[in-house]
């Protein structure tokens, strides 16, 4: 699975200029952003370390541009003839944007813990459950972002629609009065479920696509 | 009408490289391969030939293990590919498209292939002696999205030449290479013939094969026309296609006709084992009218 990992994270790092703007303003500029305008509505600037965890709910988009390139390129075929297993390329997929996402996670968290400490002369608190769910979620995203891959009208509608409505519920948040908990788990549950249903889906090669 | 019969052999306890065994593949309502078998021996180069849209992508899909079998089996060293992928190890290939990452250069595609195959860093001399060998050497770390279709096909044929594989699976290989690359390609088959590897080469275009093959298969619209091997191989020069009115009922008890293969009503693709004006008498001598023959070059080009 090294080899996979490795192309994998060379990938990451080549993309071309416009995409790693884009993935910038993604990973940066639109939490910060929400965040900040949370806590100036709400003046709550607790949650702001919690909106931190939000950021996987948009690994989605990046995730699934991978799963789509790799297609775009002609490449799917030659990942199944290789001598590597679907749950290997799944695997190496989710390794590889793993340090992108912890390095994007920790330049957040500076930010909002300063803004925290500022206002309440405290900093927010993020609980081991809280990062083992972002990573849950984020892993739940590969899976779902395997919807490019395969030949199901249907699988890739649901995926599709999923991905909408969570970017469209993390954004909700902020104006609406509802515990961005319940969101994260009611988000995290539906990712899994549809996800594992594209593994299962996968794991027939043939209904991978060329 | 003589009907194509399966070109596997019964060899006792003998495991063939690739075997395939009354394979059908259906996709909805179309049969793409209709209970097909033939069996590429060890150091042997099988042809699969056929007009656009025979089925031969199918085949070579089939043999790598991305698509799975309607009916019959497909064998690969006595396993199946689409559901072992450690037997995928002994396969190496080259697709119709590209097989090389864009986003990589020459040489981090070879180190990636290398590593999924052997699971180990491959040597950098060896890298550089291989590139230099495809006429890649300058270019060794250009990242390949700047590369012509002819040196992505040449770092194919890198990649091959590294990983070293029992058996290569080719899909109209040729394609996109200029004389020099064919002839480089064609020195490596036999290479690897040498050494004992499976060859099996997909190709529409028969001239490009030459007369390198050992075995062949010729299909047409998922079925096999045509076959034969060792000391049966046929001429390609004996085979074409008949178009006369009824020609299949109508070719009976001509001993020059090996063997032949009904098109429909009115074609017929047939090997012939004697000379083609001998037929084009006899034919006339039966007062039958030929409206077409084709050579099997014209045949292929649909």
């Amino acid at each position: 699975m090294k080899f996979l990992l490795f192309r994998e994270i060379r990938n990451v790092l080549r993309l071309p200029k416009l995409s790693k703007t884009l993935i910038l303003y993604l990973y940066i500029g639109l939490p910060l952003f929400a965040g900040f305008l949370r806590a100036f509505v709400f003046k709550d600037w607790n949650s702001g370390a919690n909106i931190t965890v939000l950021l996987v709910f948009l690994w989605i988009g990046a995730s699934s541009g991978n799963f789509k390139r790799d297609r775009k390129l002609g490449l799917v075929e030659i990942f199944l003839a290789i001598p590597r297993s679907l749950n290997e390329i799944i695997l190496s997929k989710f390794f590889a944007s793993l340090p992108i996402a912890v390095l994007f996670v920790l330049a957040d968290l500076g930010i909002y813990q300063s803004v925290s400490y500022y206002y309440r002369e405290t900093f927010a608190s993020i609980s081991p459950v809280i990062i083992l769910c972002g990573l849950a979620l984020m892993f739940s995203c590969v899976l779902v972002s395997l919807s490019a891959w395969i030949d199901n009208i249907t699988l890739k509608g649901i995926s599709a629609i999923m991905g909408i409505l969570a970017f469209v519920v993390t954004f909700g948040v902020i104006f609406i009065e509802i515990s961005l908990k319940e969101i994260f788990i009611l988000v995290l549950l539906s990712y899994l479920l549809v996800g594992t249903l594209n593994w299962i889906t996968a794991r027939d090669r043939e209904k991978i696509c060329g | 009408m003589t009907y194509p019969q399966p070109l596997y052999a019964q060899e006792g306890d003998l495991i063939n490289p690739i075997v395939f065994e009354n394979v059908s593949k259906v996709y909805g309502n179309s049969k793409v391969l209709n209970s097909i078998s033939f069996e590429v021996r060890e150091g042997e180069i099988l042809a699969l030939v056929g007009p656009n849209g025979s089925g031969k992508s199918t085949v070579v899909r089939l043999s790598l293990g991305l698509k799975k079998t309607s009916s019959g089996n497909i064998k690969i060293y006595g396993k199946d590919p689409y559901h072992s992928s450690k037997i995928r190890r002994e396969i190496g290939f080259m697709l119709d498209k590209s097989g090389i990452d864009p986003l990589l250069t020459a040489s981090e595609n070879l180190s990636f292939f290398y590593g999924v195959y052997h699971g180990s860093k491959p040597n950098k001399k060896e890298v550089l002696s291989i590139l230099d060998k495809v006429g890649l050497k300058d270019h060794i770390d250009e990242q390949t999205k700047t590369f012509s279709k002819g040196m992505l096909r040449r770092l194919e044929i890198a990649k091959i030449l590294l990983c070293q594989p029992k058996i290569l699976i080719l899909d109209e290989p040729f394609s996109g290479l200029d004389q020099e690359g064919r002839e480089l390609l064609i020195d490596i088959i036999d290479q690897f013939k040498e050494k004992g590897s499976a060859i099996l080469i997909s190709s529409h275009e028969i001239e490009l094969i030459g007369e390198i093959f050992d075995a062949i298969v010729l299909l047409h619209k998922g079925e096999i026309i045509g076959y034969g091997r060792g000391k049966e191989l046929p001429k390609l020069g004996n085979f074409y296609e008949i178009e006369a009115k009824n020609i299949e009922s109508r070719l009976k008890n001509m001993p020059m006709v090996k063997r032949s293969f009904s098109l429909d009503k009115d074609k017929v693709f047939i090997e012939l084992e004697g000379e083609l004006n001998e037929l084009i008498n006899k034919l006339s001598e039966r007062d039958i009218k030929i409206k077409k023959i084709k050579g099997l070059k014209e045949f292929l080009e649909g």
